[in-house]
């Protein structure tokens, strides 16, 4: 008997173990501490490199696309870097909330690396300590400058210099859209079209539920449904300085509404703990899924071949797509003005063409310029891969917006899309009525 | 395990109690077992396999390769060699620290030794993620990045465990010290010849948990490490999730290998265990 309770205890024991391991952490709420946003610092740039230096660059970037990344810093190094003097060392710093957690202890400590990874509302909070290099003396000079900069899609652009519309804090890196990615064999075999807009959406899942009795499409992240529909029905979500506008207008009710048709009656549904519909659309328990393009990789279709298209919009004249993923900066934290040259030499490399067909055709992630997508040897690239995302996401180019990334004294520009989210689920889930969800998230929030 | 102990007649309502109790703990371990075995079967599964709703519960074709390609990922080995060290040195020290410290505030007498215990207790209170920026910036000072003593150090003075040893400590009667003392035993002496002797299984039992808990840490090692040949197993694991969806089956694979060596321990110092965990009245 002690011998079977020996057994079960340990057992115990162990079983703890195995769910610590496997644990991931949850993004944590950012906190908040209140200071005035530093001014842009005027740096005389230093354009020579005395003597060798090394700059590290932070990442989030795990297995092939960190491959890829030290790739990309192979290349500099051997020829960029070979010529000016300069070694980047990638560091990985786990996901994007280790690295977020790492870079904010590492600019308590004083001893943060050059250049990072990062999403802008991490960029808006480092800047109240005032280490985040402005780029546009860098970008705009004569010699070192970037000289084809329009030639990066606006969406990117824009989000990139959102504080003012002109300061450059950082550039954009590893980027990713929404497409729809749909069961493309069962489509064909139906006759059926993709959906264009919304309206046509709901019909062709009405057809779908009642064909099949499975729902037609599924939305994996319902915080970027609100955001993309609070654009597409005309409202306004937030701007860059923290000012939150979707519960001043009807769009945000607008768009539960529309979710709230479609999942009741089971056309629409949404992903389940496992965060990802890729799962459910490979088993094609659901034919059609929004979702971000950088997942595509993990879309395993069990006997059917899928494609993917870009998102549906309400009107021609308002389609808009989100632009995700994050970007670099630099920092200039106890670093000396050739260090930050050397970094600024790195992320120049990253958004260069060149680096940026690597990056897009090695990963999951999409150009971010229009020459990339334009030249010869991507649309080769487009005749290898299985990946059509390569295609529907940059097709989206010309109207990405971004969400504005911002840093409160009492809250983020996190913290308000989880309260869209909040917000939604609260109306699917428990029937509450949109304006009321609406109201009490954002009630939540101030 | 008593009630189980007490039921020495075989009378058939006894024996009726006997069939629940197993029934119970069959019932209980297979629960227990569950995540264990979920996760070695994960590990040799497809992806498509891993995350097809409804789940499959065998993999078509056992995938070992999976273990292959999962420990390219990262310097594995590396990894490894370094998790040893680190909850192995790591553990010896707490355990030295925390015998010397529960004895101090068991049995010696010295000006403010319970204002002392009460910091100590009320340090407690503190959760770790608030201290953890301020230590990072204290070992960044001391320029311990990427190094053993960053990862070793910070962590060999736990108020939990010399709460729990001093407890056990006080337990032991007073008279006993004074006939050590009698017999002109000096502190040290009767620490080492009588104290811990007797509280073997505590210490054990500390010395387990603070191992399993250096095992598993995440957060710290990440933060204090930037150099690949300085970082441990779990950071290993974060290398199969990205933004955009994760290779369970990959990962399941790491997590098997990665917990091998603490079944190992297990398995060997499984009486300490149970015996240390049922006396100090902790579970789990």
């Amino acid at each position: 008997m002690k011998k079977m309770m020996l057994i079960i205890l340990s057992l115990f024991l162990l079983g703890s173990t195995v769910f610590a391991s496997g644990q991931q952490e949850e993004p944590k709420k950012e906190d908040a501490k209140s200071k005035e946003p530093a001014k842009a610092e005027v740096v005389s740039i230093n354009k020579e490199i005395s003597s060798p230096v090394t700059v590290e660059f932070w990442h989030g970037m795990s297995a092939k696309l960190g491959e890829t990344v030290e790739l990309l810093a192979d290349e500099f190094n051997q020829t960029i870097g070979a010529e000016k003097g300069i070694t980047v060392v990638p560091v990985f710093q786990g996901g994007y909330t280790d690295l977020k957690q790492k870079l904010t202890a590492s600019i308590k400590a004083g001893t943060a690396p050059v250049i990072s990874q990062g999403y802008s509302n991490y960029i808006a909070e480092f800047m109240q300590a005032d280490v985040v290099v402005a780029l546009n003396d860098y970008i705009y000079d004569s010699e070192v400058g970037i000289k084809d900069f329009e030639d990066i899609f606006p969406g990117y652009r824009a989000e990139n210099c959102q504080i003012d519309g002109k300061t450059f804090y950082s550039l954009p890196f590893n980027k990713s859209t929404e497409v729809i990615f749909y069961n493309k064999t069962f489509f064909e075999e139906n006759g059926y079209e993709v959906p264009k807009t919304w309206d046509e959406m709901s019909a062709l899942c009405k057809t779908i539920y009642e064909k099949t009795g499975k729902p037609g499409m599924g939305y994996d992240s319902l915080d970027n449904y609100m955001i993309t529909m609070i654009q597409q029905f005309g409202g306004k979500y937030t701007d860059a300085q923290g000012n939150i506008y979707y519960s001043q207008n009807d769009a945000a009710v607008k768009a539960i509404n529309l979710f709230k048709e479609n999942f009741d009656k089971g056309y629409w549904r949404i992903a389940g703990e496992d965060k990802y519909l890729s799962g459910p659309f490979g088993n094609a328990d659901v034919y059609m899924y929004i979702g971000s393009t950088a997942g595509a990789s993990y879309v395993k279709p069990n006997g059917f071949e899928w494609d993917s298209a870009p998102i549906p919009y309400v009107s021609a004249d308002k389609k808009a797509a989100i632009q995700q993923g994050t970007n670099v900066f630099l920092m200039n934290q106890n670093k000396s003005d050739e260090e930050v040259y050397a970094g600024y030499e790195f992320i120049k490399y990253l958004v260069s063409k060149d680096a940026n067909f690597i990056w897009s055709t090695n990963t999951g992630y999409l150009p971010i310029r229009k020459s990339v997508v334009e030249s010869p040897e991507y649309k080769k690239f487009l005749a290898t891969t299985t990946d059509t995302t390569k295609i529907s996401g940059p097709a989206q180019g010309d109207y990405y917006f971004y969400e504005p990334g911002f840093f409160t004294p009492n809250y983020s520009s996190y913290d308000v899309r989880v309260s869209l989210r909040a917000a939604v689920e609260d109306a699917l889930l428990n029937g509450t009525d949109a304006k009321t969800a609406v109201d009490t998230a954002y009630g939540k929030l101030k | 395990m008593e009630v189980v102990e007490d039921i020495k007649d075989k009378s058939p309502r006894h024996r009726g109690a006997k069939i629940i109790i197993y029934a119970v703990l069959v019932f209980g371990s297979f629960w227990m077992l569950l995540p264990f075995v979920w996760m070695i079967l994960t590990s040799l599964k497809s992806l498509q396999e891993a995350i097809s709703v409804p789940p499959v519960w065998f993999p078509s074709k056992p995938l070992w390769s999976n273990y292959q390609k999962a420990l390219s990922v990262a310097p594995f080995g590396r990894y490894f060699l370094n998790t040893v060290i680190v909850s192995s040195v790591n553990t010896v020290l707490t355990i030295i620290v925390t015998i010397l410290a529960a004895f101090s505030f068991a049995r010696l007498k010295f000006v403010g030794k319970n204002l002392l215990f009460t910091l100590i207790l009320a340090s407690m209170m503190v959760p770790g993620e608030m201290l953890i920026i301020q230590n990072y910036v204290t070992v960044a000072k001391l320029g311990w990045i990427d190094s053993y003593a960053a990862l070793i150090v910070p962590w060999i003075a736990s108020p939990f465990y010399i709460f729990l040893l001093r407890q056990y400590f006080m337990q032991i009667p007073d008279q006993l010290y004074y006939a050590a003392r009698v017999d002109g035993c000096r502190d040290f002496k009767y620490l080492w010849k009588v104290m811990v002797p007797n509280a073997k299984n505590t210490i054990v039992t500390i010395g387990i948990l603070n191992f399993v808990a250096s095992w598993n840490a995440f957060l710290w090692p990440l933060l204090v490490t930037n150099k690949e040949r300085m970082r441990v197993l779990t950071i290993g694991l974060t290398e199969f999730t990205n933004e955009a969806g994760s290779d369970v089956h990959l990962q399941m694979a790491a997590a098997t290998f990665i917990i091998l060596p603490m079944i190992i321990v297990y398995i060997i110092l499984r009486p300490y265990i149970i015996e240390g965990v049922s006396r100090s009245g902790i579970k789990g």
